[in-house]
């Protein structure tokens, strides 16, 4: 008895260290898994709260940078407007298009408040959350691109899985040619995500442009994401590696919008519906 | 009040506030788009005084460890690479011990001890915590030379600020 108590004594703080190992181990498995569950974390008051301070003052540093783009994406925006677009048209015909058009998308800003670009899986937090609309499975974007995608929303913050995640698959195709694949994140390295999927007998350049694809519901069509910096053909394979530099600085980002597919629920549904028969 | 102990308190909170408020966003700015985590909070737990006892240096890791998740949305994360820097620093005092021994009543400072023995002490704590740190993140032995890539990187980077907070602050104990 005494021989087991001097062992025990002995091992006491071996015993504690694997104690609180497995506590921790148990967190990261729980917590930190693709689900991206909310640890008490950011959402948690005292340090949402922090983080919220922090990005107000690491903001007021940006504000030159973030006025310019601003005012790159206002002339952007300016020059998608009917008026400065020269009419080409010969006949002049009823416009259709305007009333039969219904709105597809719609738009939420939120700012970053916590981030990360470091870790194998990489999340952001924003500082809105469902009382402002947001529910998970949203789009995120920035005006350079895509950021992720909103995993799970309290009522004030939501958590979004970055496009810096090991589990990433975005489906994505390059402008002008159509080719699509899934855009994958593999190197560790925040400047550049993979282009899988796309056969080797389609003909790409170097520098093409990819975007997001017409058969994602989670972002609109044709959002620039980066360019082609690199592809080769792996041995025996039937597929590209295209290499793709991404536009967005997921380091620096700040201001995002979630994108709102109003008839998201529409297309899941028939999904679902066509998958269970 | 023991003033160690508030000396310690001070020097935790201190620590916390630099990683999470500047250090993180050093890590996302300047130095953005690279591999390198900063870990600053280390300090604290090497400056832990000698006397504590053993189950109580781990419980303080495992709070610091925690304490830093809540910040970086880890959870589990720091606090299990913290428990385990808590864990090797006897091992890691053995191996550095200077052939005086300790004094269990001063401080593990260069002020106490000297600047080639803390250099060596920090840099192998440092290390210890670095690579248990990543490994934990990348969760596998997989992909083994990214992991030692960022374990290195971040080490350099992550020794360079604690040498500095100590040459500027200069604790005694």
């Amino acid at each position: 008895m005494t021989a087991l108590l001097r062992l025990l004594t002995r091992l006491g703080p071996l015993f504690l260290f694997l104690l609180l190992e497995t506590i921790s181990l148990y967190l990261v498995v729980t917590y930190n898994s693709e689900q991206g569950r909310l640890f008490l974390s950011s959402t948690n008051r005292v340090t949402s709260f922090i983080n919220q301070q922090v990005s107000g003052v690491t903001g007021y540093a940006h504000l030159r940078e973030e006025n310019q783009e601003l005012v790159e994406e206002i002339i952007d925006l300016r020059e998608r407007l009917g008026n400065a677009y020269y009419d080409n048209t010969a006949s002049i015909d009823t416009a259709l298009a305007d009333s039969s058009a219904l709105p597809l998308y719609t738009y939420i800003d939120a700012r970053v408040i916590n981030n990360s670009i470091s870790r194998k899986n990489n999340f952001l937090t924003l500082n809105k959350g469902s009382k402002h609309g947001l529910r998970p499975h949203m789009g995120v974007i920035s005006n350079d691109g895509v950021v992720g995608i909103v995993r799970q929303v309290s009522p004030h913050y939501a958590m979004v899985m970055s496009v810096l995640h090991s589990k990433t698959r975005i489906t994505a195709e390059i402008r002008n040619k159509g080719y699509f694949g899934a855009l994958v994140w593999k190197e560790q390295d925040p400047r550049f995500m993979y282009l899988e999927d796309v056969p080797k007998h389609h003909f790409i350049e170097l520098g093409d442009t990819v975007q997001t694809s017409r058969f994602s519901h989670i972002f609109p069509e044709g959002i620039a994401l980066g360019e082609i910096a690199d592809f080769n053909v792996p041995e025996g394979a039937s597929n590209y590696n295209i290499k793709v530099r991404l536009n967005t600085e997921m380091g620096r980002l700040r201001q995002v919008l979630v994108v709102n597919n109003l008839m998201s629920e529409e297309i899941e549904q028939l999904e679902e519906g066509v998958v269970n028969e | 009040m023991n003033s160690a102990v508030l000396a310690n308190i001070v020097r935790f909170i201190g620590l916390l506030l630099l990683q999470v408020l500047i250090i993180k966003q050093i890590e996302l700015g300047p130095i953005g788009g690279s591999i390198i985590q900063l870990f600053v909070y280390p300090l604290f737990l090497l400056l832990i005084p000698l006397r504590t006892p053993r189950e109580v240096q781990l419980l303080i890791g495992f709070v610091v460890g925690i304490s830093i998740d809540l910040f970086y949305n880890s959870a589990g994360l720091h606090a299990s690479a913290c428990v385990f820097l808590a864990f090797v620093r006897p091992y890691v005092l053995r191996i550095v011990e200077p052939r005086a021994g300790y004094d269990k009543t001063k401080g593990l400072t260069p002020e106490r001890i000297n600047w080639s023995w803390f250099i060596r002490y920090a840099s192998l704590g440092a290390l210890a915590h670095s690579l248990w740190f990543h490994l934990i993140d990348a969760f596998t032995f997989a992909a083994f030379g990214v992991i030692l890539l960022k374990t290195v990187l971040s080490l350099i980077f992550s020794l360079l600020f604690i040498f500095i907070l100590v040459l500027v602050f200069n604790p005694k104990d």
